[in-house]
């Protein structure tokens, strides 16, 4: 009887569950809304200007879209919402604050951002946050032995004698492309914070040679990002003007064979015109030695 | 010794010089109203742009420089063939040498002007010349052009010399107004055949029918160098220059036969304009389209097997969106002439001059694929772009103005067969040897 009885409960709940959780799951569908992705960071900059950024998205059929026009809470440290701003067409929602703003810490000495989406009749709401200390990152370039040497170190703001280095942690230095930037160096800061690596020699650059060379500690778990650069004439400055010949296809001046060949042809044709003139002018004047 | 005489032909061909008929005017206005809509069409392009043609940032080219690239072969082909004529001393050459030497000047009158219809900024035009880069083959193409101009109008010029001196010798008899009788004096430049002066001109006429041939390759070259010196695909083709030379003779040939069908039956020349006539030139149609066919085959079968990405979009883009005009252009224009004139059954004048009339158009379609088609081809993909700004196609205005080069071809025909005889006289009269006398020898020297 007990196991019938056990059997009877466990098929009771086995058809509840059957009903309620595909119910479950069509209620879920009916209110129609989807979740986006709030991607939060922090990039302290050159100036020490710290810009947040918030990113809103929404993946459907494998393709990420930005939502643009959406309004995006910023909380800096406090429950209470320090600015709102509104997504531009890239998703992004940009705050920057400015060097000596004083933001509150946490006991760890972190301060806390969070970025939220209310959400609206489509979207759910999102949100995002992130704690992280504040970093020092300083750049040298120095010529040793002939050999362009960029130097960075980094180090937890104090006093003197109270600031910390970054020993251990990753450190990438890139030089700026076109398009893109382009890394040159990558490594960790040794027990004194400091990381050296050595410039390519064969690097264009703009026309007097200047390159912008930036180094950036990123994604950093204590520290988030923070970038120092300078801008320096290390490049091999670019020629983008004619080289080579002065007489080509791009230049002013005609390649010498096209403007004998062009000489030689015409010449040539024109000749055969004038000759021939000469001869009609020969046919006229006879007809007036006859007429004489 | 021929057994025509100045005086009986002039005498034959006098109706044709005298005052219009009938049919003559009336042909005229159909050709002037023509002509008259054309200049609406370029008033409307001149007071509102180039928005008014089919051309916009993609196919930059269009109609007009279809038509300039078509003119410009029926004038080389004029050239080449009166130039070939003459040196050759093709016997049945007589008859038909001055309308292949019109064909040539009035092809080349209205080629060029089709490319002033292309250009929105008339003001920078005298930089061709001021500023000059002779690496740019339009500028090869200015220096060409003006150069085979000069050089076609002094060959034209020596070939009326005679029939001019006949004309002014036969003013009386043929009862010419005065106007014409100065006219044909002043171009006579008093020419009276002595033996020096048919020396001069003999030997001035062979230089120039050399220099014609040559100047009509290498300017027809020229043009298809525009074409080929670019990387674009469809175009950038070592065949090119031989590719447009023989296109041209092909669809000059063409004309050269229609022309003929027209003068012999408004004008009853049955007895000069033989159906011998309509057969050799068909010949010479047949071999010209043999070759244009295969040159054709050859270009098309290159690209196609080579597969490189940008021509295989091309090529399927003319058997896609195409397919009906490139069949009439490269099968129907190549194969119809060729089986009309092979079947000696089909070889009569009225189906030779069709199966011409067919090249001709074939031909201006076969400009139209080479131009169009490429341009809606570019390397870089069109994005956020009109269709209609993607595709081509010609507007009323770019019609009206093709409709009036064809009328100005037309009623130049029309005028200058009303000023010479459209038979030429001192052809069909003289001997095709010149005979070096010794007392001209001593009065040269």
């Amino acid at each position: 009887m007990k196991q019938s009885l056990k059997t009877v409960i466990f098929s009771r709940i086995v058809v509840i569950l059957l009903v309620f959780i595909p119910a479950l799951a069509i209620a879920q569908e009916s209110t129609g809304k989807e979740d986006p992705t709030l991607e939060f960071t922090c990039l302290k900059k050159n100036d020490g200007s710290k810009l947040l950024t918030a990113t809103l998205t929404i993946f459907r059929n494998r393709v990420t879209y930005p939502i643009v026009g959406s309004h995006i809470a910023f909380f800096l440290g406090t429950d209470t919402v320090s600015a709102v701003i509104t997504t531009n067409p890239d998703g992004k929602a940009y705050l920057l604050l400015q060097l000596g703003l004083v933001l509150p810490l946490n006991k760890e000495g972190k301060t806390e951002c969070m970025a939220r989406f209310g959400g609206n009749d489509s979207l759910n709401t999102a949100e995002s946050s992130f704690a992280v200390m504040d970093a020092v990152l300083k750049m040298s370039l120095n010529l040793i032995d002939s050999v362009k040497t960029v130097a960075v170190w980094a180090f937890q703001p104090g006093n003197k004698q109270d600031s910390i280095p970054l020993a251990g942690e990753p450190v990438n230095i890139y030089v700026s492309r076109m398009f893109s930037l382009l890394k040159i160096g990558e490594g960790s800061f040794d027990d004194q914070g400091r990381f050296t690596a050595e410039f390519p020699a064969d690097l264009p650059g703009e026309a007097d040679g200047t390159v912008q060379i930036i180094a950036r500690i990123e994604d950093n778990e204590k520290y988030g990002n923070v970038e120092v650069s300078q801008s320096y004439p290390w490049g091999v400055p670019s020629m983008h003007g004619p080289t080579g010949s002065h007489r080509a296809l791009w230049t002013e001046i005609a390649p010498m064979w096209m403007v004998i060949t062009l000489t030689i042809l015409l010449s040539g044709v024109w000749g055969h015109y004038i000759y021939v003139i000469i001869q009609l002018i020969l046919i006229k004047r006879e007809s007036k030695k006859l007429k004489l | 010794m021929s057994s025509y005489t100045t005086e009986g032909l002039l005498t034959e061909f006098a109706p044709q010089l005298a005052r219009p008929s009938k049919n003559w005017i009336t042909w005229f206005v159909f050709f002037l109203l023509l002509f008259v809509f054309g200049m609406y069409g370029l008033y409307t392009q001149l007071t509102k742009g180039h928005i008014v043609t089919g051309m916009r940032d993609n196919v930059v080219w269009g109609i007009y420089i279809v038509n300039f690239i078509f003119f410009m072969g029926v004038s080389y082909a004029g050239a080449l063939l009166s130039g070939v004529l003459h040196l050759f001393k093709t016997s049945w050459r007589k008859p038909i040498i001055r309308m292949t030497e019109l064909i040539t000047m009035v092809s080349l009158i209205i080629g060029p002007v089709f490319i002033l219809f292309c250009i929105g900024r008339f003001e920078r035009l005298p930089y061709l010349i001021i500023f000059p880069r002779i690496q740019s083959p339009i500028v090869w193409d200015v220096i060409a052009i003006s150069t085979d101009l000069v050089g076609c109008f002094i060959f034209i010029y020596l070939s009326f010399l005679e029939d001019m001196a006949h004309l002014r010798d036969n003013a009386e008899a043929l009862n010419l107004s005065p106007w014409r009788r100065k006219l044909y004096k002043y171009l006579a430049i008093g020419y009276t055949a002595t033996p020096i002066q048919k020396k001069l001109l003999y030997f001035s006429r062979n230089v120039m029918a050399a220099m014609i041939i040559a100047i009509a390759i290498i300017v027809y070259s020229v043009l298809a160098w525009i074409f080929g010196v670019t990387l674009q695909p469809g175009w950038h083709s070592t065949i090119f220059g031989p590719y447009f030379v023989i296109a041209a003779v092909y669809s000059g040939t063409g004309v050269l036969l229609v022309l003929m069908w027209v003068f012999r039956r408004i004008y009853h020349l049955e007895n000069y304009i033989k159906k011998q006539h309509f057969v050799n030139v068909g010949v010479l149609l047949f071999i010209i389209g043999a070759f244009y066919g295969y040159f054709t085959f050859s270009d098309y079968l290159t690209k196609w097997y080579g597969s490189a990405r940008m021509d295989k979009l091309l090529i399927d883009k003319l058997f896609r969106n195409y397919y009906w005009l490139f069949i009439f252009s490269n099968y129907v224009g190549v194969l119809l002439p060729m089986i009309i004139i092979a079947f000696r059954r089909l070889r009569t004048i009225n189906n030779i001059s069709f199966g011409a009339l067919i090249t001709i158009l074939a031909l201006w379609v076969n400009r139209y694929l080479i131009v169009v088609p490429t341009l809606e081809t570019p390397y870089l993909p069109i994005q956020d772009t009109r269709l209609d700004w993607v595709r081509y196609s010609g507007t009323w205005v770019e019609w009206s103005l093709t409709f009036a080069g064809i009328a100005v071809f037309c009623l130049l025909f029309m005028i200058i067969s009303k000023l010479v005889p459209i038979i030429a006289v001192s052809e069909m009269v003289e001997s095709d040897e010149y005979v070096v006398e010794d007392d001209v020898e001593s009065l040269l020297s």
